[in-house]
């Protein structure tokens, strides 16, 4: 899938976050779309769309967002490289290497967003936020990232699909 | 151009691309940028926050039926008493008014102006209480003007872009804002907590406070005028030990279903943070 459709879907996704998600929050956490994409398409993609798209994707998303512009690009190149990483060594769709991507990027990505947020000023409480906000995001991306990932397999598959050698 | 060809190589490009915009946005330096790029999406993040609240809002109220029947009555019941207290209060009027005329009193409250805004988003990530508003910089609007609804404050305007703003709601951590409890006259502050609820400090312990208290700003430090509204308190945690009295505030806002709010544009904020320690003029 090119970068252009890439766009357009993460345009969508960063909306969806802002308007829907918010709807669906359990504490103060809701599911991380944006995150659960980039992983996906991290372990499918060749790299280089991978890391455009984390890219994009932060920077579409903070523009929606209260905190700085690219903070959350940061956090989901990250993400996205060390996924990238595992593509080439493990089985890429292994759901235990998604599932434990999930786990840990869902924390990277919060703790390098708050790091920022301190970082310019504004008082965080990484206790309380680690555990309102990204204990419950964590258990919600875990729970939705596996259809998320079939999804994205699908897309990847109608729009990039490559000859598998035996 | 060999380096954006590995995969380390792009990563680094990226990183410290992402960097540099982090470090120019904190400073305030990509706030052009940020308004034009964020205009396309601002719409179409309001035509979609438009199906979306409808959508969940028919939902939750299918769901809440009992509650809302619940609540009906006692609004009801509140609605009586307050009927009550609104006709002595329009007796305590005419009788202001009276007074006021024969002491040739002037007013120094003006006319509001207001920007009705729709609410097109909230932020996404989950560490603050921020919302933001189809209105911005083309209809007047500008960085510290107070946002209500007429159910009182909802919070302040921070960030202006050219056909959006971004609103700090008064239950985020880092929000406070100076108060008074309507019928003692007592000062206070009332500050955002984690949890988004509110929480009235600086209470001295010689006030009396009870459960339903009203609490309005006061309009010390120029930050907001006084009167709005920010709700009514719930509880009251006293200790002979302290120094100050605290009290639980429920705004009759819920603002995770805020859809319309309005900004009052003729409030011009003061910086008071100029005037330094007072000081004693001596004669030559």
């Amino acid at each position: 899938m090119g970068n252009f459709l890439g766009l357009v879907l993460l345009s969508v996704v960063a909306i969806l976050k802002s308007t829907l998600m918010p709807h669906l929050q359990v504490r103060g956490g809701a599911p991380d779309l944006m995150l659960m994409i980039i992983i996906s398409w991290a372990l499918l993609a060749p790299y280089e769309e991978a890391f455009t798209w984390a890219f994009m994707g932060g920077i579409v998303q903070d523009l929606l967002s209260g905190v700085p512009l690219g903070a959350s690009a940061l956090g989901l190149l990250i993400v996205a490289f060390v996924a990238n990483q595992l593509q080439t060594q493990l089985y890429r769709s292994n759901l235990l290497i998604v599932l434990s991507l999930t786990l840990a990027g869902s924390v990277v990505l919060h703790v390098v967003m708050m790091g920022v947020l301190a970082a310019s000023g504004y008082a965080v409480n990484w206790t309380y936020n680690l555990a309102y906000v990204t204990l419950p995001t964590v258990i919600l991306n875990l729970i939705l990232v596996v259809p998320i990932f079939r999804v994205m397999m699908g897309l990847y598959n109608r729009f990039s699909p490559r000859i598998e050698t035996l | 151009m060999r380096g954006l060809r590995s995969r380390p190589g792009l990563f680094v490009v990226l990183f410290f691309a992402s960097l540099v915009l982090v470090l120019l946005s904190v400073t305030g330096a990509l706030a052009p940028f940020e308004s034009v790029l964020s205009i396309p999406l601002n719409v179409v993040q309001g035509v979609v926050n438009d199906i979306v609240t409808g959508i969940t809002t028919t939902v939750e109220d299918f769901a809440d039926i009992r509650d809302l029947q619940e609540r009906n009555r006692d609004l009801e019941r509140s609605l009586a008493k307050l009927q009550a207290e609104l006709i002595e209060l329009r007796e305590i009027k005419h009788d202001y008014e009276r007074i006021a005329g024969l002491l040739e009193y002037t007013t120094t409250v003006t006319d509001r102006e207001y920007v009705a805004a729709n609410v097109i988003g909230l932020d996404t990530s989950g560490f603050m209480s921020v919302m933001y508003i189809n209105r911005g910089a083309r209809d007047g609007i500008e960085v510290g003007m107070p946002v209500v609804t007429d159910l009182g404050l909802v919070g302040r305007v921070t960030q202006v872009r050219a056909a959006a703003s971004q609103v700090l709601l008064i239950n985020d951590p880092n929000s406070c804002v100076s108060v008074r409890l309507q019928a003692t006259r007592t000062d206070g502050s009332v500050c955002g907590q984690l949890s988004g609820t509110l929480r009235m400090e600086l209470i001295p312990l010689d006030e009396e406070l009870n459960p339903g208290d009203l609490v309005v700003t006061s309009g010390l430090g120029g930050k907001l005028p006084p009167g709005l509204v920010i709700g009514q308190v719930t509880s009251v945690r006293r200790f002979e030990f302290e120094l100050f009295q605290e009290a639980e505030v429920r705004s009759l806002n819920d603002f995770n279903r805020l859809e319309f709010v309005t900004v009052i544009t003729s409030f011009e904020p003061v910086d008071l943070s100029g005037f330094g320690p007072p000081v004693e003029e001596t004669e030559p």
